[in-house]
């Protein structure tokens, strides 16, 4: 019995395998319709729609944030000329802080007179608008009309300097020549150590916000309360006739007084 | 369009499966179509579906209850249609679709782990003598070894050929002509044929 009907069907039929085949038939595969899955058109068009968007939402972002980002500030205005107006801080035509003359020194006001109308100032030029403008008197070296108009005060600095105001007065007043007369200045050599605490503070505030006159007339005031604050208890008589000396005639006394009768803000 | 032109003349030729007796040139006509089905010729997947259902009927049946089997074809060809895309060689879809048949098989029983003993189902199953018979011919088979009773069962069960059996699952001729040569001899000792002597 050779194996080619087993093999290929051809040849001698081979009993056993015919009847297996017989009796395996009934087990043989029967046609079935193939049936394919639905193609998912609506979640493919779902995902296309989606990813269309998702696209579409991210150019939109990207050209918003393009945007933001050129988007430049509104320019500043400013005058045509060269001055920038700026509502008083700073004052035109000074430069150099204002030298209080040094003892010895007979024509102090002169001199002080003289630096004040030379002086010209660092920063920017400023033309101030206020209606006080007229005040500014340089021709009579009118130290605190200078400063009246253009520098703004605030009330704390404005109580401080009213207090230094005081101070000096009160020294000044104690002072006679070369002569304390009645008390003496330990009262106010304590004032004066906590007015100076408190003035350098002040000054370098002035200075971080540019104010420069403040910070001059504070940086002028600071020597004076230092030299007060720093007299011994039984002062010679040369000290107290410095002391007297530079309070009256540095014109330190109508600076301050100026600056604490300046409204908060400034320039009315 | 050529290819489909090709798929329509193998149509002509084929009648059942058991006849599917391919001509010359019928691997490169396989792969022609094959091709087409991979670029999404729903006609050239037909064909092939046709084509290679006993195939895997048969393989199936050689691992799982006859009665399962007919809903796992159905899945394989649905994996086949899924996946056929990333077939790369056209030429190997038929051992391609084997290995896809043999896997299903096993996820079978690995998701049936109750029913692993392919006889439980023959006496509750069967409506009738012949097809009891049947099973009991078909579990004697599946006690064979594995080589063996696939090529018996695609052989004796789905009438394939010799050369269509090695045309389809990928064996070479000579292997398919020993396997169903030596599984013979073995089912006929255990049936008590008397070819066996």
């Amino acid at each position: 019995m050779s194996d080619q009907y087993l093999w290929d069907g051809s040849g001698e039929p081979d009993g056993d395998i015919l009847e297996l085949e017989r009796k395996l038939e009934v087990l043989r595969y029967q046609p079935r319709e193939f049936v394919a899955p639905e193609p998912r058109r609506s979640a493919q068009w779902f995902m296309a729609v989606a990813a269309l968007l998702i696209l579409a939402i991210g150019i939109g972002l990207l050209f918003w944030l393009n945007r933001s980002r050129t988007q430049t500030p509104p320019k500043l205005q400013a005058d045509n000329h060269s001055e920038t107006t700026v509502p008083s801080t700073i004052l035109p035509h000074i430069t150099a802080p204002p030298q209080f003359s040094t003892p010895g020194d007979a024509k102090s006001g002169g001199t002080t007179r003289e630096v004040v109308a030379k002086a010209k100032i660092s920063r920017p030029r400023v033309v101030p608008k206020m209606p006080d403008e007229k005040m500014m008197d340089q021709s009579t070296g009118n130290f605190a009309a200078a400063f009246l108009s253009a520098a703004s005060v605030e009330d704390e600095t404005a109580q401080h300097i009213e207090k230094a105001e005081l101070l000096l007065r009160s020294v000044k007043n104690s002072i006679n020549g070369d002569r304390l007369l009645g008390a003496d200045l330990s009262f106010d050599k304590r004032q004066s150590r906590q007015i100076l605490n408190r003035n350098i503070l002040l000054r370098r505030a002035a200075a971080a916000r540019g104010n420069v006159p403040l910070e001059q007339v504070l940086g002028s005031l600071e020597p004076l309360l230092l030299d007060i604050a720093n007299l011994p208890d039984n002062p010679s008589p040369g000290d107290v006739a410095m002391i007297g000396h530079r309070i009256r005639s540095g014109e330190i006394i109508p600076t301050l007084q100026a600056y604490s009768m300046q409204p908060s803000e400034g320039g009315q | 369009m050529a290819e489909i032109e090709a798929a329509g003349d193998i149509l002509i030729m084929v009648g059942s499966p058991s006849q599917a007796i391919s001509r010359d040139g019928g691997t490169r006509a396989d792969c022609s179509i094959v091709q087409a089905a991979r670029a999404g010729s729903r006609d050239a997947f037909d064909h092939l579906y046709r084509q290679y259902s006993p195939m895997v009927h048969g393989i199936l049946l050689a691992r799982v209850p006859w009665h399962e089997v007919d809903d796992l074809a159905q899945d394989v060809f649905l994996t086949v249609y899924r996946r056929i895309s990333s077939l790369r060689d056209a030429e190997a879809f038929g051992p391609w679709l084997a290995m896809i048949a043999r896997n299903r098989a096993m996820d079978f029983h690995r998701r049936n782990r109750k029913s692993q003993e392919l006889s439980d189902n023959i006496s509750e199953r069967s409506r009738s003598e012949a097809e009891a018979d049947a099973e009991k011919i078909l579990s004697v088979i599946r006690g064979l070894p594995e080589a063996y009773r696939e090529t018996l069962i695609l052989r004796l069960v789905e009438g394939m050929s010799g050369p269509e059996i090695a045309e389809r699952t990928g064996l070479t001729p000579a292997s398919v002509r020993v396997n169903l040569h030596r599984g013979m001899k073995m089912l006929r000792e255990s049936l008590g044929m008397e070819g066996a002597q």
